[in-house]
């Protein structure tokens, strides 16, 4: 069973000449421990199908399944809690909460997903310790640096025990170095902790660590030959 | 929730002791209005209810202590001969400047009969018993005006050598001080009068007895101790209750309003981390509750300072003013409390609703 499945997703937005569509007849499926990436130049949609496969916005039309449930037909209250309990989120601007340390940010998306107190603070540790930020679990995300702070993130997209995690350009705002951990990070993962990656990004390197590379322009997605397959080519 | 409410505030530290600060100062400003309430409400008809009379005998048509009161001596043999009545006195007196060195002071100067039911509460210093050219002075009005045992002050244009001090005659719109009945006799300028009658009855019987005075003898009302105080204490309340609720309601917008743009602030600045927490799957109700607790540690962390503050200022206020009355209730601190909360919920309305209509698509914006 497909963990994500997009099925002829399409999302308008405006009307008349000023209509604009990001995604027309999307679909795709993401399998158990896969790490799919959608690559496509700036304004391409990119974002938009990950807010809809993240379950924050509704398509125009089309259905979305998560966990073989569809969700484009559910209230704002309950997309909130599709996505607190079956989807992680790694952002571009990593989106840790201020005045919250490392730790707690892991706490806090923990809490939300039903764990309490001891439990979740044990958990936190675990996760933390699993992205390496054990020793700098104390600091506030402004002492981390860039990498830091993607990993603490990181360590909360796992906070819920859902299986999928949605990453929009989670190497944009690190250098090469730290880029490449990070996605090796995300590639051990997938088997690790059995999770599967919706990677959204213009950065090649992340097609080093996709098992499936999708192309996304003018609203229409289509799949990129294997890297393989492209390496062999060249 | 509690958390995060207590560490956005504390990451604006200046921004969250201002808005603390200003809280204070409205929860001060309440406490310390019904405090002034309250402390003037005991105050005002004290020495109506310390004086040891069951029965206040006043002019027909008088209703409050502060009120003028004459009636004809006379009156006050028909009020001996009513039955339940076992010892009857009279006060004489009138409002009258009591001048020293060239400054005046207001008092209530009353005259009183030796030995009798009326005169001073207490005793500070001298003597409570005044003759011909003495007089017993309040010890606020001694403190106020520096006046002092032995010495001459001039009581309308008569000099009067001052032999006690003596306490429990404060009643905040002014000091009481004692003649005797003739001395007071001669500052009213009237003759065979008396202005309060003071009845000493049977046990249990002040309620019977003030109808029966009042039904029997023309000219004046007899009222039992308590109802005479009370209808005394409204004078205050019909005069200060109008000013004190429009200043309780000027305190509650000014205090809604410093938490409510502090709040308010707080949360346009902490929009992005409001959108990131929904984006996570944080229910819209418990982000309108960490709001809420943010504005409801302000409030009540103020109120706490608010309280403290009050203690001491009307400590001080008071020394330094003798005037001055205040009384710090426990109902008053529950009515300040109730406030600052009503007050921290009505200025966390505005940043609830901001906070409902973040988007949680802002987190993708760079």
């Amino acid at each position: 069973m497909a963990l994500l499945r997009l099925s002829n997703v399409t999302k308008t937005f405006g009307s008349g000449l000023g209509q604009v569509r990001p995604l027309d007849g999307v679909n795709l499926e993401i399998a158990p421990r896969e790490v799919v990436a959608v690559m496509g130049p700036s304004g391409s949609g990119k974002t938009t199908l990950l807010t809809i496969a993240g379950a924050l916005q509704r398509p125009t039309s089309g259905v979305v399944e998560v966990g073989g449930v569809e969700i484009q037909n559910l209230s704002q209250t309950e997309l909130g809690a599709v996505r607190r309990r079956q989807i992680g989120f790694v952002f571009q601007s990593f989106n840790l909460l201020d005045a919250l340390t490392a730790a707690e940010n892991v706490e806090y998306a923990l809490q939300l997903s039903g764990h309490n107190g001891r439990h979740s603070r044990e958990r936190a540790r675990q996760l933390l310790s699993l992205v390496d930020m054990t020793n700098r679990s104390h600091e506030l995300p402004k002492r981390l640096s860039g990498g830091e702070r993607q990993r603490v993130a990181i360590a909360r997209a796992l906070a819920n025990d859902g299986k999928l995690i949605l990453a929009d350009e989670p190497t944009a705002s690190l250098d090469h170095k730290r880029a490449m951990d990070l996605l090796t990070m995300l590639r051990g993962i997938t088997g690790d902790l059995e999770r599967s990656v919706l990677l959204v990004t213009h950065d090649a390197r992340a097609q080093e660590a996709a098992d499936r590379i999708f192309w996304l322009e003018d609203g229409h997605l289509r799949e990129a030959e294997p890297t393989s397959s492209r390496e062999h080519a060249n | 929730m509690l958390t995060i409410a207590w560490k956005n505030l504390w990451s604006q530290k200046g921004r969250f002791g201002f808005s603390v600060a200003g809280v204070a100062v409205a929860a001060m400003l309440l406490a310390f209005m019904l405090a002034l309430y309250s402390g003037w409400n005991e105050r005002i008809a004290s020495y109506v209810q310390d004086v040891p009379a069951d029965v206040w005998v006043v002019q027909r048509g008088n209703e409050s202590f502060f009120s003028a009161s004459f009636f004809a001596d006379a009156k006050l043999d028909e009020v001996r001969k009513v039955p339940g009545v076992v010892r009857v006195s009279s006060m004489l007196g009138r409002s009258l400047k009591i001048s020293s060195g060239g400054t005046s002071y207001d008092s209530y100067v009353l005259g009183f009969d030796e030995g009798g039911i009326g005169g001073p509460i207490d005793i500070a210093e001298g003597s409570g018993t005044p003759g011909a050219g003495e007089i017993v002075i309040d010890d606020v009005l001694a403190r106020t005006a520096g006046f002092d045992l032995g010495e001459t002050v001039t009581v309308g244009d008569r000099p009067f050598h001052i032999i006690g001090i003596s306490t429990g005659g404060n009643n905040v719109i002014y000091q009481l001080s004692f003649v005797s009945k003739d001395e007071a006799r001669r500052l009213v300028g009237l003759d065979g009068v008396e202005g309060f009658g003071l009845v000493q009855t049977e046990p249990g019987r002040d309620v019977e007895v003030s109808a029966a005075i009042s039904s029997s003898v023309d000219g004046v009302t007899a009222f039992p101790s308590r109802t005479y105080a009370s209808m005394s204490r409204k004078v205050l309340q019909r005069s200060m209750l109008p000013i004190l609720s429009v200043v309780l309601v000027l305190v509650f917008v000014v205090g809604a309003v410093v938490v409510g743009l502090t709040i308010y602030t707080a949360t346009l600045e902490k929009e992005r981390e409001f959108g990131v927490m929904k984006a996570l799957g944080t229910p819209n109700k418990f982000l309108a509750i960490a709001v809420v607790e943010q504005s409801l540690l302000c409030g009540l962390i103020g109120f706490a300072l608010g309280e403290a503050g009050v203690l001491v200022a009307s400590r001080f206020a008071e020394r330094l003013v003798p005037q001055f009355v205040t009384l710090i209730r426990w109902q008053d601190a529950v009515i300040v409390l109730v406030g600052v909360t009503a007050m921290s919920l009505v200025a966390a309305l505005l940043p609830v609703q901001r906070v409902m209509r973040v988007d949680p698509l802002v987190v993708f914006k760079a």
